[in-house]
Formats: C-alpha cells, sequence, structure tokens
C-alpha cells in the first residue's frame, strides 16, 4: 500500500460549473517526489488543497498510510492533517521574522525540541544569518527558502508545493531550485510538487505526472513520459515533435513521408494511428538504401543545434514535411538536399484521444 | 506657485495657534493651569481611552464576523453596520439623553408598567457619553479593518492552518496582526473625532479641551487663554499622530496580491449563527435604530409646529452654505492633486500631505486660528484704509461667512484630497502626456481629460464634504456671523434650550442626508476591493 493515495477524486466547484478535478488517482510512495505538470487551469493547485484540505472533494477519497483525510463521512481540518503545504508566490507572515516564521508550525513540540527543531532547520536551510530578518527584507530566492524550512519544520508527513520555483528570477533560479530540492531529499519528506515548468518537472522529479482538464493522463518516470507519451498532449508539452497519421502497411507503417518499419504489435488493432517522432532522433545520413530524401525548406540556428524542415521528395503539403534537430559542424541552408532515416525503437505510436 | 500660495493660506490657521505657544504666557493661563486644565486633560484622557476600547471591539468583532463568516443577514450587515456613521454625536447624545430622559420613553415604561423608578439608570456622565460617543463612531473601525481583512490575501491565512494552527489562533496572531496598520489608523481617526467633539461633552456636561476652549473663549472672554488651550490640544492630536508613525516600525504588511482571492466564508449555524447574528444586530440597533425612533416620536409629537417657514429657510441656507463649501474644496483638492502630479517632486508631495493636517486638527482649534488670522488682518486693513481715507470701515472678514467657508476649507480639504487623488491615480499618467504632446495647454487638459474622467470621484468628494459641513458643530458655532444659523446649530440650540422635540426635524434631515454619501462610500470601498 503506498503512503500518499488518492482515489477517484472528483471536485467542481458549484452546480453548474465544470469539473475541475474529474475522477483522479494517485499513489505517492513514502519519501519519492512526485512532479504534477499541467497548464494553468488544468486542476492542478486544486488538487494540492483538496490534499491539503482547504477543500473538501465531491467525492474520492485521501488517505495518508491507511488513514482517511477526506472521504464519505471523514474530513479532517488542514490544521491536524500533517500535511504542510508551500503556496505559490510569497506567502510568509510579513510581522514575523525568519525565526518566528519556522517556529510558527512547531507548537506540537516540547520547549527544548523546538528549540533544537529550529536550529537544526536554520542550519540545514543555511539561513541563520537571516532569522531575524522580516521577509520583506529577503530576496525573492531566500523567501522561497524560508517557505519551504518553515513547512518541514514541524516534520510533515507529506510536503506539497504549489509552484515553488514560478516567482524566482531566471539567474539563481536553478540554484535554489536544487537547494530546496536537496533539502526535500535530506528530509525523506514524501512530496507532490505541482508545476507548468517542464524542466523543472524533468530535474526534480521521481516519477511525473500529466494533468490536464482535472484528469491524470499519464504517470511515470521523467524519462518514461518523455520518451514514451501515451497522448498528444503529453508529447506536446514536453517540446515540439512530428506528429505524422499512420496507416498499417506490410512492415510497418506507411505515413506521407514514406514506410517506416516497426514492430506491428505496437499498433494494437487500429488501422490508423498517430506517430510521434521527436525532432533530435531523427539521424542525417549518406545516401543509402534505407534513406529519405529530402530538401531543406526552411532553417533556424539555435545554438547546439540547427532546426530544419525537410519537405520529403515525391510528398506534397504540410504533412510532407518533417523538423529535425542538426547537431554537427555542418550549416544547411534552404534548398540543400540531405538524406536521413528514423530509428525504429524512436518512433513512438500515441493512444488515440 | 499658485499653489503653494494656496496650500500657505490654508496652513496659516494652524501655524498661527501652534506659534501662541511661543508667545508671552497669558495672564490668565496660570489661573487656568491650577484651576480647569487637570480636569481638562483628566476627563479628555477617559473618554479618548474608553471611545477607543469600546470602538475596537465593535468594529473589530463586526468586521470579523462580516468577513469570515455567512450567517443570516451578513450581507446586509455588511453594509447596514456603516449607517450610526450618519448621526452626529451631538444628535446621538440627546436622543439618547432623551430616551433615558425621567419624562422619556424607557422610565416612563418602567414606572407605569413595572412600578419601578431605578435612580441609577442615568447616562448623563462619562460612562454614558463614552458608550453613546462609541456607537456612532466605530463605523470608523468596522469599515477599515473590515477593508484590511477582506484584503487579506487567503494563501497566509491558509499557510498558517496548513502548519497546524486553528482558525482562532490564525485569526488572533496573523489576521490580526497584518490589519493592525490600518485597525490602528482608524483608531486614530476615532481619536481624532473625540478631542474633536464638542456638541456631546457640552450636552453632557463634560469638560474637555474642546469644551474649555468655549468656556474659556466666550465664557471668560479670554482670547489667549482659549488660543493657549488649542495649541495644547493640537500637540496633543500631534502626538497621537506621531505615536501611529512610529508603531508601524519595520515592519512591511504589504503582501503581493497578485493572485488576490476572496478569502472562504465560514458557514456558521445554530447558536454561532445567532450569536453572530446579534452581535452585528446590537451596534445596529443602539447606534441607529433606537435613536434614529425617538427622534422619529419627537418629530411626530411635534412635527407641524416645527416644519415652519423658519425651518425651510434654515434648511436652504445650510445647504446653500455646505454645497458652496463641497464645491470650493473639491476645486482646491483638484489644485493641489493635479499639481503634484505635474510635478512630482519631493516638495510638491509634502504640500499636498500638509493640507491633510487640517483634518486632523480639531475644528474648535481651526476657528480660533482662523479667527485671530482674519481679526489681525481686519486690522491692518482698517488702519491702512483709515490713513488713506481717515475713515474706518466695520471689519471686513472675520464674523463673515467667509470665515466660515474658508475654514471649512482648512478643515474639510483633507477629505476631499483623498479621493481626488484615487481618482486621478487610477488614470494612466500618458494620458496627460499625450494630451500635452499634441500642444493643449495644462489647463485645457486638466479640463478636458483629467476631470470629465474622475467626476465619479469628484463628485463623491463633494457629497463627503456636503455632509461633513451640514453637520459641523463647533468650528461653525464659533466662526458664525451674528445670529447666522445652520441646521447645526439650531438643532443644537434648540436641544440645549429643553426644546428637543422641536430639533427633532432638523436633526432627522441631518441624519437622512448623512446617510446616502456613507452608503456610497461604502460601495465604493468594498468595489475598490475586487
Amino acid at each position: 500500500m503506498s503512503f500518499l493515495t488518492i482515489n477517484s477524486l472528483r471536485k467542481s466547484y458549484g452546480r453548474n460549473t465544470p469539473v475541475v478535478i474529474d475522477d483522479l488517482s494517485l499513489d505517492v510512495e513514502k519519501g519519492e517526489i512526485v512532479c504534477i505538470l499541467g497548464e494553468s487551469g488544468s486542476g492542478k493547485t486544486t488538487l494540492l488543497r483538496l490534499i491539503a484540505g482547504f477543500e473538501v472533494p465531491d467525492h474520492g477519497e485521501i488517505a495518508i498510510d491507511e488513514e482517511k483525510l477526506s472521504g464519505t463521512g471523514v474530513f479532517r481540518p488542514p490544521e491536524i492533517r500533517g500535511i504542510s503545504m508551500v503556496f505559490q508566490g510569497n506567502s510568509l507572515f510579513p510581522h514575523l521574522t525568519v525565526r518566528r516564521n519556522i517556529a510558527y508550525g512547531l507548537h506540537p513540540f516540547g520547549a527544548a525540541e523546538r528549540i533544537e527543531r529550529l536550529r537544526d532547520i536554520l542550519e540545514l536551510t543555511g539561513l541563520e544569518d537571516l532569522a531575524e530578518r522580516y521577509p520583506h527584507e529577503l530576496s525573492g530566492g531566500q523567501q522561497q527558502r524560508v517557505s519551504v524550512a518553515r513547512a518541514l519544520a514541524p516534520r510533515p508527513a507529506v510536503l506539497l508545493l504549489d509552484e515553488p520555483f514560478s516567482n524566482l528570477d531566471n539567474v539563481g533560479s536553478r540554484q535554489i531550485r536544487d537547494d530546496i530540492v536537496k533539502l526535500i531529499r535530506q528530509t525523506h519528506t514524501t512530496t507532490l510538487l505541482v508545476t507548468h515548468d517542464t524542466a523543472d518537472a524533468l530535474a526534480v522529479a521521481d516519477r511525473i505526472g500529466v494533468v490536464n482538464d482535472g484528469t491524470l493522463l499519464q504517470i511515470g518516470s521523467p524519462r518514461e513520459v518523455y520518451e514514451s507519451p501515451r497522448t498528444r498532449f503529453v508529447a506536446e508539452l514536453f517540446g515540439a515533435s512530428n506528429f505524422l497519421d499512420a496507416r498499417r502497411a506490410d512492415k510497418g507503417v506507411s505515413i506521407e513521408i514514406g514506410e517506416l518499419p516497426i514492430d506491428p504489435s505496437r499498433l494494437g488493432s487500429a488501422e490508423t494511428v498517430t506517430v510521434s517522432i521527436r525532432p533530435e532522433h531523427i539521424q542525417i545520413v549518406d545516401a543509402g538504401e534505407d534513406a529519405i530524401r529530402g530538401r531543406v525548406v526552411d532553417a533556424g540556428f539555435h545554438g547546439p543545434f540547427q532546426v530544419l524542415l525537410v519537405a520529403v521528395a515525391g510528398a506534397t503539403g504540410p504533412a510532407g514535411e518533417i523538423r529535425l534537430h542538426h547537431f554537427g559542424t555542418t550549416t544547411y541552408k534552404v534548398g540543400d538536399e540531405l538524406h536521413f532515416i528514423v530509428p525504429p525503437e524512436k518512433i513512438h505510436v500515441l493512444d488515440a484521444e | 506657485m499658485a499653489t503653494f500660495l494656496l496650500v500657505l493660506c490654508l496652513l496659516v490657521p494652524v501655524i498661527v495657534v501652534g506659534l501662541s505657544l511661543f508667545g508671552e504666557e497669558p495672564a490668565s493661563w496660570s489661573h487656568i493651569r491650577s484651576t480647569v486644565l487637570h480636569r481638562y486633560l483628566l476627563n479628555t484622557a477617559v473618554v479618548v481611552l474608553g471611545v477607543g476600547g469600546l470602538t475596537l471591539l465593535i468594529g473589530v468583532t463586526c468586521a470579523w464576523l462580516v468577513t469570515f463568516y455567512r450567517f443570516p443577514g451578513d450581507r446586509i450587515f455588511s453594509w447596514i453596520l456603516v449607517v450610526p456613521f450618519a448621526f452626529p454625536t451631538y444628535i446621538a447624545a440627546f436622543a439618547y439623553a432623551g430616551i433615558f430622559d425621567y419624562t422619556g420613553p424607557l422610565h416612563s415604561f418602567l414606572r407605569n408598567h413595572l412600578d419601578l423608578a431605578p435612580r441609577w439608570l442615568d447616562i448623563m456622565n462619562l460612562p454614558g457619553v463614552i458608550v453613546i460617543v462609541s456607537l456612532v463612531l466605530y463605523p470608523y473601525i468596522y469599515l477599515i479593518t473590515r477593508a484590511s481583512l477582506q484584503r487579506q490575501s487567503e494563501r497566509i491565512l491558509d499557510a498558517s492552518r496548513s502548519l497546524g494552527r486553528g482558525p482562532i489562533y490564525t485569526f488572533f496572531h496573523v489576521g490580526i496582526p497584518l490589519a493592525r496598520p490600518a485597525i490602528i489608523g482608524a483608531l486614530t481617526l476615532v481619536i481624532m473625532e473625540v478631542l474633536n467633539e464638542y456638541g456631546a461633552m457640552h450636552y453632557f456636561g463634560i469638560d474637555t479641551f474642546t469644551t474649555g476652549i468655549f468656556n474659556i473663549w466666550f465664557g471668560m472672554n479670554d482670547t489667549a487663554g482659549a488660543m493657549r488651550l488649542a495649541a495644547m490640544l493640537m500637540c496633543l492630536v500631534f502626538a497621537v499622530l506621531l505615536l501611529e508613525r512610529v508603531q508601524r516600525g519595520r515592519r512591511r504588511y504589504a503582501t503581493c496580491g497578485t493572485d488576490y482571492r476572496p478569502t472562504e466564508h465560514r458557514r456558521l449555524r445554530g447558536l454561532a449563527a445567532v450569536g453572530a447574528f446579534v452581535v452585528c444586530l446590537v451596534p445596529v440597533c443602539l447606534g441607529f435604530l433606537l435613536p434614529l425612533g425617538q427622534l422619529l416620536l419627537w418629530f411626530n409629537q411635534s412635527g407641524t409646529e416645527a416644519f415652519d417657514g423658519t425651518f425651510l429657510g434654515l434648511s436652504i441656507k445650510s445647504f446653500l452654505l455646505a454645497t458652496i463649501a463641497g464645491l470650493l474644496t473639491v476645486i482646491a483638492a483638484v489644485l493641489i492633486v493635479y499639481a503634484v502630479r505635474l510635478h512630482r517632486t519631493a516638495f510638491m508631495t509634502a504640500m499636498s500631505k500638509a493640507t491633510i493636517l487640517g483634518y486632523s486638527v480639531p475644528g474648535a482649534v481651526i476657528a480660533v486660528g482662523v479667527m485671530v488670522t482674519l481679526v489681525q488682518l481686519d486690522l491692518s486693513i482698517i488702519n491702512s484704509i483709515g490713513q488713506v481715507f481717515g475713515a474706518s470701515p466695520g471689519p471686513l472678514l472675520s464674523g463673515t461667512v467667509f470665515a466660515l467657508l474658508f475654514a471649512y476649507l482648512v478643515r474639510f480639504l483633507a477629505v476631499a484630497v483623498n479621493p481626488v487623488e484615487s481618482g486621478f491615480d487610477r488614470l494612466c499618467g500618458s494620458l496627460d502626456e499625450a494630451s500635452l504632446s499634441l500642444g493643449k495647454s495644462r489647463m485645457y487638459t486638466l479640463l478636458r481629460i483629467n476631470l470629465p474622467l474622475a467626476r465619479g470621484t469628484l463628485l463623491a468628494a463633494g457629497a463627503l464634504v456636503f455632509v461633513d459641513v451640514l453637520k459641523e458643530l463647533p468650528l461653525t458655532l464659533i466662526l458664525r456671523p451674528f445670529n447666522f444659523e445652520t441646521l447645526a446649530t439650531k438643532t443644537f440650540e434648540l436641544a440645549g434650550e429643553e426644546m428637543v422635540a422641536q430639533s427633532a426635524c432638523g436633526a432627522l434631515l441631518i441624519v437622512a442626508a448623512g446617510i446616502v454619501p456613507i452608503i456610497l462610500l461604502e460601495r465604493f470601498i468594498s468595489s475598490s476591493n475586487r
């Protein structure tokens, strides 16, 4: 049994409003960091507020360690859930110093332990020198560190983070992100983090759950979700890709740009499917038997690589064009001819939507 | 430059009073100090503390209930709790005196139906005046606290609860401390009003600084002594203002309201709901319905005889006076605000801040300052005319309606400056600049761009000043021309002469005129929060 279990959760605000969370189930193991990735309005903040106990679910259950917190006939108020939440933006108490902010939730501990805990957390977060400052005297990154320190201080069973890195300026944000994640790892705190930033999710999470319209589309390790997106939505979330309509053919699938060899078992029973090919997986090669010939119709330089739009010989229209990333020293210009191959294992068949 | 002169003119009365502290001690002063001063001080302190405490209790409690909970009538309470504002303190005072009078409804009822004649049921004393004044002044605290509580980010309150603290702890340790600057600001306003209070204190026979100024000015005919007392009162006011500044300290309370969402209302049930209902109902009843009932009762007794030609004339005169004062004040406010907007220098900002001083200085002090200034001015004019023409005219400025209007301008400018400023601030600065860069003059820009766009706030500012002037008492009593009556002075005079019933008509008119802008103000504040 998982540590934090969420079972067919549903929530809407009012009778005639769209459902914000729709039959969502999720399990989080103890000590795990799970990122919920989704665009704004996908319901991810509502999910956190339901778990924290700020909202009452219409249906479904939330439990920690098999103890029910929300569910039929049960609703435990937020202050006795043992769940700390770090809110989006600055939610530090502006009238309290850093020290008193962090000490705010330490009331269940005895006096001696409280002092020790406070010292430990200040040391762990490297905030000792800032302890007597007021929140407005801190930088954005420092504020965020204090917010996390405050949430971790009472040793919560579960830590919830709502867009914790969105208000940081770009320069130091990666450093702050890494510091915060290190802190969470050191305390082995079970964490659910909500973000719209794919890069953050990939860097931080043990597992990523992609949410859209209140439903969980896919959950898995960062590599799994990145390389094997189940739907076009998930694939697009992690950057540009080539989406091609394909029909079942003898050796694999046939698409506008030619026939591609893949294992027919991956197609299931469908006659037509959509496949996704990431531009960085397409390799430019010398002319050869399997290579597909095309002509560059658009080229843009992106630093480490060149983005090329290639019109496949013999095909017409946008369906006959494919986007690829070219890493290397040669520079292609519009009008150049080239050959490329698509490694079969990098062709990803999507679920029908 | 013109604005600078305007501001300087408006500051003269305050400066004149302040300077008197450094002049020679008037002969009567040692007598005043040894006989009445300590009584003035003590009474003033007790009333300030009492009213301050009571208004805080009522105002904060009601604001808290209305902001965070749902209970029967909460929507109606949220604005009706402001309505006692419409009662000038002196009208509430004599309405209450009437209710508790031996021949009044309360004693009559006890005597006739219960055969009781409790002697302790007397409110014409210090505690009585504290309760009555609090009942009509608590809306200051209520209104400002509520606005501040509503603006609090729900995140911060939620953060407290997710750290294991319950709603009550959260309210006292996060909600109230965050609202504290606003609450103290409101409390400062209440204290200003108490220090300004003349009518209720005089009617109840409580000697405070303000009534003392009247006693010494009119009773003892001692201008210098009254002026010194006024100067001391002004020092007291500045001390309060300074304290308010100091208490803010190092902390900053502004939270970034980027993802502000209204705090969630929790529904109260059963006894809790009834309790909340009663707690909100009591101030509305005692601060508004009860005194209003007494006024209506009196009006019913004497309605037709009081409603005669003199009353109609009086009303027209008062309304006219208040309208002119409102108009002048708004014009002055627009000039000052626009000058600050155009120049935006530290000096101009300080100028506009200085004009607000007038509102914190009690009316009686301003009246003394204006009177002394204008008498001096008159004397020098008369002398120079005398030297040139050999004949002296009578006083030109002092004791005229001009003096009264000038004093209203000094006292109520801040009332107009604040809304005009917020109205102008809401206009994008590039609008003016666009007009100027298209070759229009500043005056043209002001008249054709800024004023039409800020029309609503100008109207609101004018209405606020109108009502303030209509009910103003101490300043008018000192500065009015001989035999010149306004609704407020006549009402107060009739009440003082035991012709309370006849005064009800005027009192009702003042209260009625006060209600409309108050509701507008309440709407304005709650809409600017959304």
